[in-house]
């Protein structure tokens, strides 16, 4: 049987505060605006007042919240039911997941894996870690490690607030350990800074 | 510092009154003074391992969206629209794995009570909700 991939799916991970909401905010900008791509947003908040969702559909994006606690423990029943309606009912060119701040991207594939047929291309996972964190990291928190172990490319975000390129150059380092294969990019998302090159290594 | 294994989440939804129309200018101010207190109630030694987050939306389409992780530095306020604004419809998502989820409930609330009380506002309705499904993650670790 031949799948016709319809939908590309990138999962944008990263602890709390990390700037995952941002960084989807610059990256619809400049698919849609240069890319010309439809755009659909998933979005799983902690806590039953979405944030995230209100600010993105602010800005006009198509968003799907789901909420009730973190993707990782709810994703295997809700993500593909709402991966189906998004298509359904609008289906995009591309789909971008937002879990929280504690999911695995790692168990997200498992469950886009199992819903073969539905014609998705997952792109390169993304985690996203701030810069200024560097003691979470050194004190391998748990959930940082994991969602740094599931990246392919790994943005090392806010480097707007960090002065001296060798405490990011100490950052990559614990990254890499972490991390041997992925790609390792700094970006600024609220400042706009290096979100083309982002682009050029997903979609390239 | 102790850090707990699952996060305390603290998360409202508020309808805000001001006495008088605030500038897009103070209101910013009003919500980075707002940030500034729930980091005080969410954080030990000045170090929130989580996040705050508001976003509000005025009646006259001005919205502001508020964040901070990690430390004061880390505090970022941006708005949308220039209309100046008295009611506002306010969410706020609180997480920390420093604190005790029962002890943020009641320090967060305080803490937006004396706010909108020191800010001349009302609050017109306060809806709290707690979601908490994350309960299968590692242990209490320390650093």
């Amino acid at each position: 049987m031949t799948i016709i991939i319809t939908m590309q799916f990138l999962i944008v991970s990263g602890f709390f505060g990390s700037g995952k909401t941002t960084l989807i905010l610059e990256l619809a900008r400049e698919l849609f605006l240069n890319h010309k791509k439809k755009l659909a947003i998933i979005v799983n908040d902690i806590g039953e007042v979405g944030i995230d969702d209100k600010v993105m559909k602010s800005y006009g994006l198509n968003v799907k919240e789901m909420f009730g606690g973190c993707i990782c423990c709810e994703i295997a029943v809700n993500l593909p039911t709402t991966i189906k309606t998004l298509k359904e009912n609008y289906n995009p060119d591309l789909v971008i997941l937002e879990p929280s701040g504690v999911a695995d991207a790692f168990n997200v594939n498992k469950v886009l894996d199992s819903m073969n047929g539905i014609g998705l291309e997952v792109l390169p996972v993304v985690t996203l870690f701030d810069a200024t964190q560097l003691d979470l990291l050194l004190a391998s928190y748990p959930f940082i490690i994991k969602q740094l172990k599931s990246a392919d490319l790994v943005l090392i975000n806010k480097i707007d607030k960090i002065s001296d390129p060798s405490y990011l150059k100490d950052v990559e380092e614990e990254i890499r350990k972490i991390n041997e294969k992925a790609n390792i990019m700094q970006i600024s998302a609220l400042r706009k800074s290096n979100i083309n090159k982002v682009v050029e290594n997903l979609f390239a | 510092m102790k850090i707990l294994d699952k996060p305390s989440v603290f998360a409202a939804e508020i309808n805000l009154e001001f006495s008088k129309t605030r500038t897009i200018e103070e209101l910013k101010e009003v919500f980075r003074e707002l940030v500034l207190r729930l980091f005080e109630v969410s954080s030990v030694n000045d170090k929130l391992v989580g996040h705050i987050k508001i976003y509000s939306e005025g009646k006259n389409g001005s919205s502001i969206r508020a964040n901070l992780t990690g430390s004061i530095k880390n505090l970022t306020v941006i708005t949308n629209g220039n209309e100046g604004e008295s009611k506002l419809k306010v969410w706020i998502n609180v997480i920390t794995f420093m604190i005790k989820e029962e002890e943020l409930l009641k320090c967060v609330k305080d803490a937006i009570m004396k706010f909108v009380e020191d800010n001349k506002g009302i609050i017109k309705s306060f809806g709290l909700s707690i979601s908490d499904a994350h309960e299968n993650h590692e242990n209490e670790l320390a650093f």
